[in-house]
């Protein structure tokens, strides 16, 4: 009993211990550089973070996620246009409304989506995210179509401007991952997890699917749009092919795979491993043009070696190691669902 | 009057060509029941290769496709073997990113071999035209439709007239109860994947012939095939004929009635609208499935 | 048993081409005679891969021409100069994360500028914020200088702003005595921020000065079959046709009416035309004749050192003076405007150099520049037309070399 309680206080520290790491990185990395690759790497982390709810937890693979990361962005844009906000710290307390109208562009979407499952669901995301690239590209009149959408530039020196975006992102990073972990200990995460296993049969034992699903998708969709919102703000420009990107889509999704599909960390890692890598390799070999073709390998190897991700054959692997050790039957850590495992 | 006839007759002559490059694809999800994300990326490899060729030999590119097709029926055999058997567990999820990676893999080889310029497979007679209602056509989209239409004709004779189609469509059908009756549907699948990747070469030249591309180019290019096999219905090659036809006239049709920046649009629009009544697409079936 | 050979493959591919990256990735030493200063670096974003690629590496070309002359004559201000590119795969996060790691990491002394205003925008707020002076050669479209609040470090080095390139082709038009001036007008465009602004403003005025439009279409920059777009334009048989392009669309047209033996009086692109050999190889010498397009510089033209630009060009990457792209000529621009505004200043730091780019008029290959105070340029471009294989410029008759051809003669085949 007692080791158990032991591994729960340590899993409690580290995560303190993390999570104070993240708040103070900017004091004392005093290197703006360093601090704009942090900004896109917590920024990744959120967004694999929720692109997993959904994902990770129905099963529903999306591909087209990036359309709600650039809607958010344009939404944010739009409105700070409108009311006439200049740039400083004033534009964040408006990041929720971009929120809640991409939880709008979510349902109107997942409605639609959702009508379908497996491989169609996956390629109809793609659809509905070319569709929303097209209107942000042809309204011209609202977003600015291909000239692009500005925002206010925050009056902040060049040392400083990268922390306000960082403490932004990180926030909405926590935010993601404690909706993620609340989720997994509600019944509503149950259910969703029915539905990922054998979602017919959780429809026959009452799990009212597409009410989840469809909340899923939009709690999903409304923290990529908010963190899109922040993106935007932080490069101060966004025009519909870069905005509403499907590599950033795959990206994510990628990311997610690498660190352990459903698990609740299995993203942080993949975001934390492979957005520095990403933009570290394309800064020092993109010229080469071979970066996308060692990229591609190291992908591979990946998913041949750890298909199920990082966090989950780690976990294996430490199981064995401690099944081992352990005298009598195998480990008694509970698991809710199979396939779920604690971070 | 004549604008639209003319775009009709245009978006039949192009979907011919999707038409063939949707055929691949939808077949490989047929048999291995996997999203090939990759194919967009295999078609211009495709017309890459034919490109070199072109530009090495001064090879026509449709005399090409004697060299070319086999060599990518063998590529496709090899990559199938090599990536695609390996992915036991959660096979259709997976198999996205993985033939994401050979996507990627695809691009930046070629990127470095042929730089991102666009370019565009020449031939001396692309120019030459002949009239018909009032508008030419191209005697290169009449060409490439011919092929595209012979091609998918020797796919369903594959698929219908021999021993080896009715082992595929076993397959497609159920694998399980394939294996049990005795196909060897590794076997089968390999096959299949490389005659998907050997039209994507064939598609690759016609394709190549009527629109620039570089090796970028693939990104559009797969989005618009899945999306034209999803309407046709997954694993329906009828479906995937037919829908692909059908979307490129009506976007040929809407760029012409309301303007060009809409036609993309109308595009994703019918699938989307389709969807809402027919979740299955039109020749798909309903089945009680999982990713 | 599939999977070790699997791992194996993709675990030789990885080490492979990383490999060859990094054999690839180092970067030319660069010559020229040591400098009495200390050497200095220049940091430049170019898009290597992605969809702005083939305009980047002329730009390096030029980058690279100019601080091959500088260190030639001693550097920048005594300072022996290095580039360093970096490859921003025409994407947003990465031109951002590129001038932060070059200015904050690499320590680079100067920045110059992107490819295109998409990128030239958000690169540019980057570098403002550090103080940097940002001369860029290809970012010159409305977007660029409508920021709030300003950016007063950034600096367009070419003759005019892209809105206004069309101008000098509206003028041409409307001098041609009645009896030969066109009636009615086509335009075709990309909906870009390069293209579609010079279009709306040539139709603009075109219209104003009486001349009729039959069609207007815009079209999504990504497409790739134009033959639909050109047949709108064909059966709209108007007497001259304006087209927002770049260099693929333009090529594609010019096939499309050839096919379709049809033959305006007189046919501008906003891009294309001017990527000399590369433009004429794929429509074919016979088929260019006639055709225009602005430019703000040109191989024979009589502006301070094209001379010697043109033939060290030729002799450092060989070929004719045609194929010389113009994007180039404005990197190599770029270079000149700060090695005078260096000499000016007599110093080569940022502050100083952007006060001193403010003022004066800039002698260039792409002849005199002076930038107001948000870095647009105050002159115009000139109208260009392929006669006889090779591009001259026609209007205004000052910077003319020969006479525009009117009507354009047919295509052949």
């Amino acid at each position: 009993m007692r080791s158990v309680v032991n591994v729960r206080v340590a899993k409690w520290a580290a995560l303190v211990l993390l999570v104070a790491l993240a708040v103070s990185l900017p004091l004392f990395e005093s290197d703006p550089a360093t601090v704009n690759i942090a900004v896109f790497t917590v920024m990744y982390v959120g967004l694999a973070t929720a692109w997993n709810i959904m994902g990770g937890y129905t099963g529903y693979v999306s591909l087209g996620h990036a359309a709600f990361f650039g809607f958010g962005a344009y939404a944010f844009g739009l409105v700070l246009a409108h009311l006439g906000i200049q740039g400083g710290y004033e534009p964040f307390v408006f990041v929720p409304i971009a929120g809640a109208l991409t939880v709008v562009l979510a349902l109107v979407i997942g409605w639609i989506a959702l009508r379908t499952r497996a491989a169609t669901f996956v390629i109809v995301t793609i659809a509905m995210m070319f569709m929303v690239q097209l209107l942000a590209e042809n309204l011209t009149g609202l977003t600015g179509g291909g000239s692009g959408l500005s925002f206010p530039v925050p009056p902040w020196s060049g040392d400083f401007f990268d922390t306000p975006f960082y403490y932004a992102m990180l926030f909405m990073a926590l935010v993601s991952l404690a909706i993620s972990w609340w989720i997994r200990r509600s019944k509503f995460g149950l259910g969703l997890l029915a539905i990922r296993d054998d979602e017919d049969k959780a429809l026959a034992v009452g799990v009212p699917a597409h009410a989840y699903k469809l909340t899923a998708f939009m709690i999903s969709a409304g923290l990529v749009g908010m963190i899109g919102a922040v993106y935007g703000y932080y490069v101060t420009y966004i025009y519909p092919q870069y905005a509403i990107d499907p590599l950033v889509g795959i990206s994510l999704v990628l990311m997610v795979f690498l660190g352990g599909l459903g698990t609740l960390w299995g993203p942080v890692l993949g975001a934390v491993i492979l957005e520095p890598a990403q933009l570290w390799l394309a800064y020092n070999f993109g010229a080469s043009l071979l970066y996308l073709v060692f990229y591609a390998a190291v992908f591979l190897l990946v998913i041949l070696l750890l298909p199920r991700g990082i966090v989950p054959s780690v976990g294996d692997l430490v199981k064995r190691i401690t099944a081992r050790r352990a005298v009598g039957p195998p480990d008694t850590a509970p698991t809710t669902v199979a396939g779920v495992h604690s971070p | 009057m004549t604008l639209i006839l003319e775009a009709v007759v245009f978006g039949i002559l192009t979907g011919g060509v999707y038409a063939l490059m949707a055929s691949g694809l939808t077949l490989i999800f047929g048999v291995m029941r996997i999203i090939n994300v990759g194919h967009g990326a295999l078609v211009i490899l495709g017309a890459y290769l034919s490109f070199a060729l072109l530009r090495s030999a001064n090879i026509d590119p449709f005399v090409s496709l004697i060299i070319t097709m086999p060599a990518m029926f063998a590529l496709g055999v090899v990559l199938q073997i090599v990536f695609i058997r390996p992915l036991k567990e959660d096979r259709e999820a997976l198999s996205v990113l993985v033939t994401y990676a050979i996507a990627l893999g695809i691009e930046g080889l070629l990127g470095f071999l042929f730089t991102d310029n666009f370019v565009q497979l020449n031939a001396w007679y692309e120019t030459a035209s002949f009239a018909v209602f009032g508008f030419h056509i191209a005697y290169v989209y009449v060409f490439g439709f011919g092929l595209c239409l012979a091609l998918l004709g020797v796919i369903f004779l594959i698929l219908y007239r021999t021993t080896f189609g009715s082992a595929v469509r076993a397959t497609m059908l159920n694998r399980t109860a394939a294996q049990l009756v005795g196909v060897n549907v590794d076997r089968v699948s390999a096959i299949a994947f490389g005659i998907g990747v050997a039209t994507a070469a064939a598609g690759g030249v016609v394709f190549g012939m009527t629109n620039a591309f570089n090796p970028g180019s693939h990104y559009d290019l797969i989005s618009r095939l899945l999306t034209i096999i999803v309407l046709g219905g997954l694993g329906s090659l009828r479906g995937a004929i037919i829908a692909a036809v059908g979307m490129l006239i009506i976007e040929d049709v809407t760029a012409v009635v309301i303007s060009p920046v809409w036609a993309s649009f109308a595009f994703f629009l019918l699938l989307v609208v389709v969807l809402v009544v027919r979740p299955q697409g039109l020749y798909g079936i309903r089945v009680r499935e999982r990713i | 048993m599939r999977k070790p050979v699997s791992v194996a493959v993709t675990g030789i591919v990885s080490l492979g081409s990383l490999g060859l990256a990094a054999c690839g990735s180092s970067s030319p030493a660069a010559s020229g005679s040591p400098a009495a200063a200390a050497p200095i670096t220049i940091g430049v974003s170019v898009s290597l891969t992605g969809d702005f690629s083939g305009d980047g590496k002329a730009l390096e070309q030029g980058y690279d021409l100019w601080a091959q002359d500088e260190n030639a004559k001693g550097g920048l201000l005594g300072h022996h100069v290095t580039m360093k590119y970096v490859d921003d795969a025409s994407s947003t996060t990465q031109v951002v994360t590129n001038y932060q790691n070059l200015i904050n990491q690499d320590r680079v002394a100067l920045v110059f500028g992107p490819f295109s205003s998409l990128l030239t925008i958000p690169a540019s707020t980057v570098t403002d914020r550090f103080g940097y002076a940002f001369p860029e050669p290809a970012g010159g479209g409305p977007a660029v200088f409508a920021r709030t609040p300003a950016i007063h470090s950034l600096f367009f080095v070419q003759p005019a702003p892209v809105v206004d390139n069309l101008v000098s082709f509206v003028h041409w038009v409307l001098s041609l005595p009645a009896s030969e001036r066109p009636a009615t007008a086509a335009y075709s465009t990309e909906d870009d921020p390069f293209t579609q602004p010079q279009v709306d403003t040539a139709k603009a005025l075109l219209e104003a000065g009486g001349i009729r439009t039959l069609a207007y279409k815009v079209y999504p920059a990504e497409t790739t079959d134009f033959t639909p777009l050109a047949q709108q334009v064909i059966n709209a048989n108007a007497d001259i046709v304006v087209v927002g392009s770049q260099e693929p669309d333009s090529v594609a047209f010019i096939k499309a009416f050839q096919q379709q033996h049809y033959n305006p009086k007189a046919l501008v692109f906003t891009g294309g035309p001017d990527q000399g050999k590369d433009f004429s190889d794929k429509v074919g010498a016979a088929n260019t004749e006639g055709v225009m397009v602005p430019a703000g510089w040109w191989s024979s033209a009589n502006t301070p050192d094209n001379t010697k630009f043109v033939s060290e060009f030729i002799a450092k990457y060989g070929g004719t003076p045609g194929d010389i792209p113009s994007d180039a000529a404005e990197a190599y621009s770029v270079g000149e405007v700060v090695d005078q505004a260096a000499q000016k200043a007599h110093s080569i730091a940022n502050s100083a150099l952007i006060t001193a780019l403010h003022t004066g008029t800039y002698q260039t290959v792409q002849g005199p520049i002076a930038f107001d105070s948000i870095g647009r340029p105050n002159g115009s471009t000139f109208l260009v037309q392929w006669q006889n294989g090779v591009t001259v410029p026609v209007y205004p008759p000052a910077a003319a070399v020969a006479q525009p051809e009117y009507p354009k003669p047919a295509f052949s085949g």
